[in-house]
C-alpha cells in the first residue's frame, strides 16, 4: 500500500479535541507499526484560534516523528460565515446559497486541495477527519475514489446540510467509531457505494490505578459518583448536578458524594458544597485512581461519538452510568453489559441505588467493561483493523 | 464487535428499575425541580463572563434572534410524515405566539446592539478606551509576540544544529 495522507484542518502535539486526539493517536501508532504516512493540515493552530491566521510555517516538518505537511489558509469572510453558523446553531433552516457560504467561508486551503490533486498518485489513500470542515469537503472532491472519511458524526444541524452529499456519497470509504454513528450516517446519506466499517478508536490500555491512593491524597473516604471531563453546559453537567442534589435531598444521611475532575467552572448550590467536590484538573495518574475508587463514572453527555472517559473507567474496573438519549454511550453500555443508563431523574436514582445495593454486580460490570475495551480498542487491535480496512479500500 | 460477555444483562436490569419506578408510583410532582429538557447554552448557566467576548455574543444574537417555526425534519420515514402533519396542524396556534416572541427578540437585540456600540460612552469598556480598537490592538500585539516567539524558536533550533555539527 502506498503512503497514506491524513487530511485534517489542524494538527499539533497538545491541541485539545476528541477528533484531534484520535488522529494523533492513530497516526502515531500506525507509524510505529511501519505504515508510511503523512499528515496534511493547514497552518491554523487549532479549533479555537483565528481561522484566518497562519500560525505555523508552510511546508513539511516532523511532529513527534510524524511528517506534517502544512498549507496556508485562504482569507475567509467571517461575518458571512458567522451569520449562517448562528442560524445553524439555532437549528434554523438555511438556503442552498447559505450552505455554499458556510462551506466556502470556513477554514479552507486551496493550496492543500491543489496539492492533493497534483500528488494523488503518490498516495494510496487520503483519510479525512472530521466531517465538518472545508478541508474535508473540498479535499474529498479532489480525490473521491481515494478518499476515506472518519467523520465523527453527531446528530446536529450540520450533518443535514445537503452540500455534504456532493462529497460523502461519492467517496471510497468511511470508518465509524460506533454502530449508532454508522446508522445515523446511512439515514442521512446514500452510502450504498461506499465501503464502510465500524472500527472504534484506540485507547491506551497500559495503565495502573489505585483507589486507596486517590482517597488518601484527596481525603475522600465516602463513596462517590465521578464525573471526568470538561465541566461545560454542552456536556450536560448541570443535569448531573441537579439530579445529584435531588438524590441527596431524597436520601438524607446517605454519604454519597459527587466528585468532579476536569477543566471549566460550574456553580455548585451552596447547600451541597460539602457533597459536590470539584477537584479541577488532576494529573493523569490521579484521574485513573479516581476512576478506580468511584461507585460509578457518570457520563451525562447527550452528544458523544465515542467517549474516552467511559473506556477509561472500564479499564480501571468500574461500571458507567450514561444518558439513555446518547445513542453511542448507551450502545456501548448495552453491548459491553458494563453500565446502566437513565433518561430522567427517577431512572438516575434507580441506577445509583442499584449500584449501591449490588456491589458484586457493579464490580462484574467493571470487569466486563475492561475485557470489552481490551478486546476491541487496544492500539494493537485498532492498528490491525484500520490497516486491513485501508488495504481493502485500496484494492477496490 | 466481539463482546465475549455473559450473564449480566443491563437492558434487563433497566427493565427492572423502570418497573420499580412504576410500582412505587413515582411522578415528577415529587421532585423539587421540573424535569424540563435543557439543551445547554442557556442564559442561566454561570460562566466566566469576559468583556472581550461581547462582540462575538452580539454576532451570535444578531444571527439568531428570529426564531423559525420551520426547522429541518429529516426526510425519510413515516414518523417524519407524522411530525410534518402535526406541525401543519399546530401552526394556527404557534405562529402568532412565535411572531410575538420574535418582536420581543428583535427589540432586545436592538437594545443590546445599542449598548455594545456605546460601551465607551457608558464607561463599560474599561478605562475609557474605545473597546473595539482596544481589543484589536491587543490582538495585534499578541500576534506580533507570537510571531517573534516562533522566529526565536526557529533560530534556537538552527543554532543547536550548528553546534551539534561543530561538535560532531
Amino acid at each position: 500500500m502506498k503512503k497514506l495522507g491524513f487530511v485534517t484542518p489542524w494538527y499539533g502535539k497538545n491541541i485539545p479535541g476528541g477528533a484531534e486526539m484520535e488522529l494523533r493517536g492513530l497516526v502515531t501508532h500506525l507509524h510505529q507499526a511501519g505504515v508510511e504516512l503523512e499528515v496534511l493540515a493547514t497552518c491554523v493552530e487549532r479549533f479555537a484560534s483565528d481561522w484566518n491566521r497562519n500560525f505555523y510555517r508552510e511546508g513539511l516538518e516532523l511532529v513527534d516523528e510524524i511528517p506534517v505537511r502544512r498549507f496556508r489558509v485562504r482569507r475567509r469572510d467571517t461575518v458571512s460565515f458567522d451569520l449562517v453558523n448562528a442560524k445553524l446553531m439555532q437549528k434554523q433552516p438555511i438556503t442552498k446559497d447559505e450552505e455554499e457560504i458556510y462551506m466556502r467561508e470556513m477554514v479552507n486551503s486551496p493550496a492543500l486541495y491543489e496539492y492533493i490533486k497534483d500528488h494523488r498518485d503518490e498516495y494510496g489513500l487520503f483519510v479525512f477527519i472530521p466531517y465538518m470542515f472545508g478541508t474535508t469537503y473540498y479535499g474529498i472532491l479532489q480525490c473521491p475514489e481515494q478518499a476515506v472519511l472518519i467523520p465523527c458524526f453527531h446528530n446536529e444541524a450540520y450533518i443535514y446540510l445537503d452540500i455534504y452529499k456532493n462529497a460523502f456519497e461519492q467517496m471510497a470509504g468511511a470508518v465509524y467509531l460506533a454502530q449508532p454513528e454508522c446508522d445515523l450516517a446511512n439515514q442521512v446519506f446514500d452510502l450504498s457505494s461506499v465501503e464502510q466499517a465500524i472500527l472504534g478508536a484506540g485507547v491506551d490500555t497500559d495503565l495502573t490505578f489505585d483507589a486507596a491512593r486517590f482517597r488518601a491524597k484527596y481525603q475522600i473516604d465516602d463513596p462517590y459518583l465521578l464525573y471526568a471531563g470538561r465541566k461545560d453546559v454542552g456536556k450536560n453537567i448541570y443535569t448531573l448536578i441537579r439530579y445529584f442534589c435531588e438524590f441527596k435531598r431524597r436520601h438524607e444521611g446517605d454519604p454519597l458524594k459527587l466528585v468532579l475532575i476536569g477543566g471549566g467552572d460550574v456553580e455548585i448550590p451552596s447547600e451541597y458544597r460539602e457533597e459536590i467536590l470539584d477537584l479541577g484538573f488532576v494529573d493523569i495518574q490521579d484521574k485513573y485512581d479516581a476512576y478506580a475508587g468511584a461507585l460509578t463514572l457518570c457520563q451525562p453527555s447527550l452528544n458523544e461519538s465515542f467517549s474516552l472517559v467511559v473506556m477509561e473507567s472500564w479499564l480501571c474496573g468500574r461500571p458507567v452510568l450514561v444518558h439513555g438519549k446518547c445513542n453511542v454511550t448507551k450502545h456501548f453500555a448495552s453491548e459491553a453489559n458494563a453500565g446502566l443508563y437513565f433518561e430522567n431523574y427517577f431512572e438516575f436514582e434507580g441506577c445509583v441505588e442499584y449500584f449501591q445495593n449490588n456491589a458484586g454486580i457493579a464490580d462484574a460490570m467493571g470487569a466486563q467493561g475492561r475485557a470489552f475495551v481490551l478486546k476491541n480498542f487496544s492500539w494493537e487491535t485498532i492498528v490491525k483493523k484500520y490497516t486491513e480496512f485501508f488495504e481493502k479500500v485500496c484494492d477496490r | 464487535m466481539d463482546t465475549g460477555i455473559q450473564e449480566i444483562n443491563v437492558d434487563e436490569i433497566m427493565r427492572e428499575i423502570r418497573e420499580n419506578i412504576k410500582k412505587r408510583g413515582y411522578s415528577d410532582e415529587m421532585l423539587s425541580f421540573s424535569e424540563v429538557e435543557y439543551e445547554g447554552g442557556g442564559a442561566g448557566a454561570p460562566e466566566e463572563c469576559r468583556l472581550e467576548d461581547l462582540p462575538e455574543y452580539l454576532r451570535q444574537i444578531n444571527g439568531g434572534c428570529e426564531v423559525s417555526y420551520y426547522t429541518p425534519i429529516p426526510k425519510k420515514g413515516i414518523k417524519n410524515l407524522v411530525k410534518c402533519a402535526i406541525r401543519k396542524i399546530m401552526a394556527f396556534l404557534i405562529l402568532p405566539i412565535l411572531a410575538q416572541q420574535n418582536r420581543f427578540n428583535v427589540a432586545v437585540t436592538r437594545s443590546l446592539n445599542c449598548i455594545g456600540n456605546n460601551m465607551d460612552t457608558l464607561g463599560l469598556d474599561g478605562a475609557g478606551k474605545d473597546s473595539k480598537s482596544y481589543f484589536e490592538n491587543q490582538e495585534r500585539q499578541t500576534e506580533r509576540l507570537e510571531t517573534k516567539v516562533l522566529l526565536l524558536e526557529q533560530e534556537i533550533a538552527e543554532l543547536k544544529k550548528q553546534l551539534q555539527s561543530r561538535n560532531g
